[in-house]
């Protein structure tokens, strides 16, 4: 049997893997990341809701959690905009507000504002954005709110054949990979601004899109543009997804997408593989760490656990951790969505990696 | 993934499958991994026939089935839509062709040097272009003797190496290149003659073809992998094949389903063997230094298998090689379908990226263990294209190549 040999292995490539992968993998750990399909968090819009945080708030280790994930986010070019005390309200498919305290920069455009006049710009022939009905739908929204926002609706033709039917993924790929293409959206957009401050589109400013490239995008068009994210599959989750895994892939971390892990292999009290239900025979990792943020429930994989200890180690019925050096996000018994959204995602996969990282270090240390 | 009645259920439209489909990026009207496999399965499940030529235009990469949260056998649907799928008789008949890599190799290879001349000149290519609709634009591989196996004494471990169609038809010298590496591991490689692997004939839509070729490969077999000898194959086509048990066409099918089973869990990707075989110490590491900065890409196929890059670890240990994982998604060529006059243009365009980021790097070499992806890389790009083997081989005789 072959095995691939690594200092940390990472379950899941959610927000909470993801996150436990990067703080492994700037401590210089050699890290590989086992998932099956992207988090759920990839048809969102990749923010945190109001009531996230302040459900969190007192929770150990949530202040670096979050100061930790801003900062990575910022350095893989989907900063997160906004702060732990204002409130953004962000504008919804169904033509309601949605309190969030943190959205990515270009999602957060749409915030609602007092005064400001907005015009949602719909992209002919795509299905799911009525610019009319939003339009009204926000003004009445804000007018129940007693602020004074103007929403008027426009259309726009996309500037190039895309195909059909026109969907949001197929603009983003097109905005990703043609200068062209964004130019002459640009172009279209200012044609359509009217007396407007500010322009709402669908969101598909690209899958792959830098921070840095659609602040230039916006720039061209001479105005602010915010996205407002749509059906899935949402571009903004999937960007945030794309880019952070493109930062952790040019940080060393591997990844084995597509099968999951079916066993996990136990010696005198120490994890020493995973085994990987890919085709024939199978695959086998093993982790000096391991970190299992999985949504698949704990206790599928490790039937006899029974809680997490302080270091979100696995214990059993006695109350003895399983492993030494196995560590979880989620409590047994626990399914990945009951963590409070975005947050508790990340604060889960945070604490795991950095008692992961702390046995690393008591173990290198002797 | 095999199939069952759950598996369409398991699909709640996330269309994340879209999002990473090579051929959804690079053709217009291409509908997608989605509504192709499990929205149109539902058409197919009450009998009605709802499939146009865009099943044809899947590559089979398997990409949609690795990016799915919830495990559904997108591409199988697809796949087994395209053995149902009429199409117009010139694609038809290019596509028998096709779908046969073991009988083509077989004729053209009688006479390979007339061969080689005719499939280059350049009125016989638009000829064929106009007349079977197969592109004047990509070169083809040259042809040459075929392999035979000669009667040797090997000594070492017995292993059976599964050669494919192109070793065996255009580069035996690569065929014996592989019993030589394996030699140097102190193993026998015994060289299986059971013709082609299937994955064109699935790939062409030709179901009757692919479960004919299933059944040679498994007979031919059938006695080694009893006998628990281990199946190494260098091309990650043929692997994956051999490791899914036939890409799910005997999913069903008693006996051959077993042997299929039996044979999957016996099957090794080369650089995969070699290293399983470093774990138990048991690899050659007499290694030359050599000095080649070499750009690996990973073929779909090898993805498929979910086994990491074992080449990328392997070559890591020669002395003087640096690789860089290009790691920019599929060439686009997928065997036969870059050939195929009206999927050319999608066929390059799936590839762009992958060139853009060649050229990036300049690497002196791009490995990759996929022959038609060494085709496609160097047809788009100034980059030479080799067979990791070769590197390795390199590495332990000193010659190079």
């Amino acid at each position: 049997m072959r095995t691939e040999r690594f200092d940390v292995v990472v379950v899941g490539s959610g927000i909470a893997g993801l996150t436990a992968a990067a703080l492994a993998a700037e401590q210089g750990e050699r890290v590989e990341l086992v998932s099956v399909g992207a988090g759920a968090f990839v048809l969102g819009a990749g923010g945190v809701e109001e009531r996230e945080v302040k459900a969190l708030a007192q929770e150990p280790g949530f202040a670096p959690a979050m100061e930790f994930f801003l900062t990575l986010a910022e350095a893989a070019g989907v900063a997160l905009a906004g702060d732990t005390r204002d409130t953004l309200l962000l504008p919804t498919l169904l033509g309601s507000f949605q309190p969030m305290q943190l959205a990515p920069r270009t999602v957060a455009n749409a915030a609602l504002e007092d005064g400001t006049a907005t015009r949602i710009v719909g992209l002919h022939g795509l299905s799911g954005f009525d610019a009319g009905f939003l339009a009204e739908r926000f003004q009445s929204a804000a007018a129940a709110r007693g602020l004074h926002a103007k929403y008027e609706a426009a259309t726009i033709e996309i500037p190039s054949p895309l195909g059909m039917p026109v969907t949001t993924l197929r603009v983003a790929q097109a905005f990703d990979r043609d200068a062209g293409f964004r130019t002459r959206l640009a172009a279209a957009l200012r044609a359509a601004k009217g007396a407007a401050a500010r322009m709402l589109l669908p969101a598909v400013l690209g899958l792959d899109s830098s921070d840095e490239l659609r602040a230039e995008f916006i720039e061209q068009v001479g105005c602010i543009v915010g996205e407002l994210p749509t059906l899935p599959p949402s571009i903004p989750g999937l960007r945030l997804a794309h880019r952070l895994q493109a930062h952790l892939r040019a940080r060393g971390v591997t990844f084995l997408e597509g099968y999951p892990v079916e066993r996990i292999e136990m010696a005198n009290g120490m994890c020493t593989g995973l085994q990987i239900a890919a085709p024939g025979r199978g695959f086998r990792v093993a982790g000096q760490s391991v970190v299992l943020a999985t949504s698949t429930g704990l206790r599928a994989l490790l039937p006899g656990a029974d809680a997490l200890d302080a270091q979100r180690r696995p214990l059993d019925a006695n109350g003895t951790p399983i492993a030494e050096n196995l560590f979880a996000a989620c409590r047994p018994g626990e399914h990945i969505s009951e963590l409070r959204g975005l947050a508790g995602r990340i604060l889960a996969g945070h604490s795991a990696a950095v008692s992961a990282m702390a046995e690393r270090r008591a173990y290198a240390a002797g | 993934m095999p199939q069952d009645s759950f598996d369409l259920d398991n699909c709640l439209k996330c269309s994340v499958c879209n999002t990473v489909c090579p051929v959804y990026a690079a053709h217009p009207e291409y509908p997608g991994p989605k509504h192709l496999g499990p929205e149109l399965e539902r058409l197919r499940m009450e009998g009605l026939d709802a499939d146009t030529g865009a099943v044809e235009y899947c590559l089979g990469c398997h990409r949609c089935d690795l990016a799915c949260p919830h495990q559904v056998g997108v591409s199988e649907m697809i796949a087994r839509a395209k053995g149902t799928h009429r199409k117009p008789a010139v694609r038809a008949l290019r596509d028998w062709w096709f779908a046969r890599p073991g009988l083509l190799g077989e004729l053209l290879s009688i006479l390979p040097a007339v061969t080689n001349f005719f499939l280059q000149l350049s009125p016989v290519r638009l000829l064929m272009e106009r007349l079977m609709r197969i592109t004047a634009r990509h070169s083809f591989p040259a042809y040459t003797h075929p392999y035979r196996a000669r009667a040797q004494k090997r000594v070492g471990e017995r292993v059976l190496f599964f050669p494919g169609c192109y070793l065996t038809y255009n580069r035996p010298d690569l065929l014996e290149k592989v019993v030589a590496l394996l030699a140097c591991n102190g193993l026998a490689a015994e060289v299986v003659k059971s013709g082609c692997c299937g994955v064109p004939a699935a790939a062409n839509g030709d179901l009757h073809e692919a479960r004919r070729r299933t059944e040679k490969s498994l007979a031919a077999m059938r006695t080694a992998v009893e006998a628990g000898v281990p199946v190494v194959a260098a091309c990650a086509s043929c692997c994956h094949q051999l490791k899914s048990g036939f890409g799910g066409v005997l999913a069903e099918e008693g006996a051959h389903a077993v042997q299929a089973a039996k044979l999957a869990a016996q099957s090794w990707d080369l650089a995969e063997f070699l290293l399983a075989r470093a774990n138990d110490g048991l690899l050659n590491t007499h290694f030359h230094t050599l000095r080649h900065r070499v750009a690996y890409h990973a073929p779909c196929h090898l993805e498929s298998q979910g086994i990491g890059r074992p080449w990328v670890e392997l070559l890591r240990q020669i002395p003087g090689v640096t690789v860089e994982d290009v790691n920019a998604g599929c060439c686009g060529m997928s065997g036969t379908y870059g050939f195929k006059q009206e999927k050319y243009q999608v066929s390059m365009g799936i590839g762009a990226g992958l060139f853009a980021r060649i050229g990036e790097l300049q690497p002196e070499l791009v490995a990759t263990e996929c022959a038609t992806c060494q085709m496609q890389i160097e047809h788009g790009t100034q980059a030479r294209a080799v067979n990791p083997v070769e590197i390795l081989l390199e590495a332990y005789d000193g010659k190079a190549f």
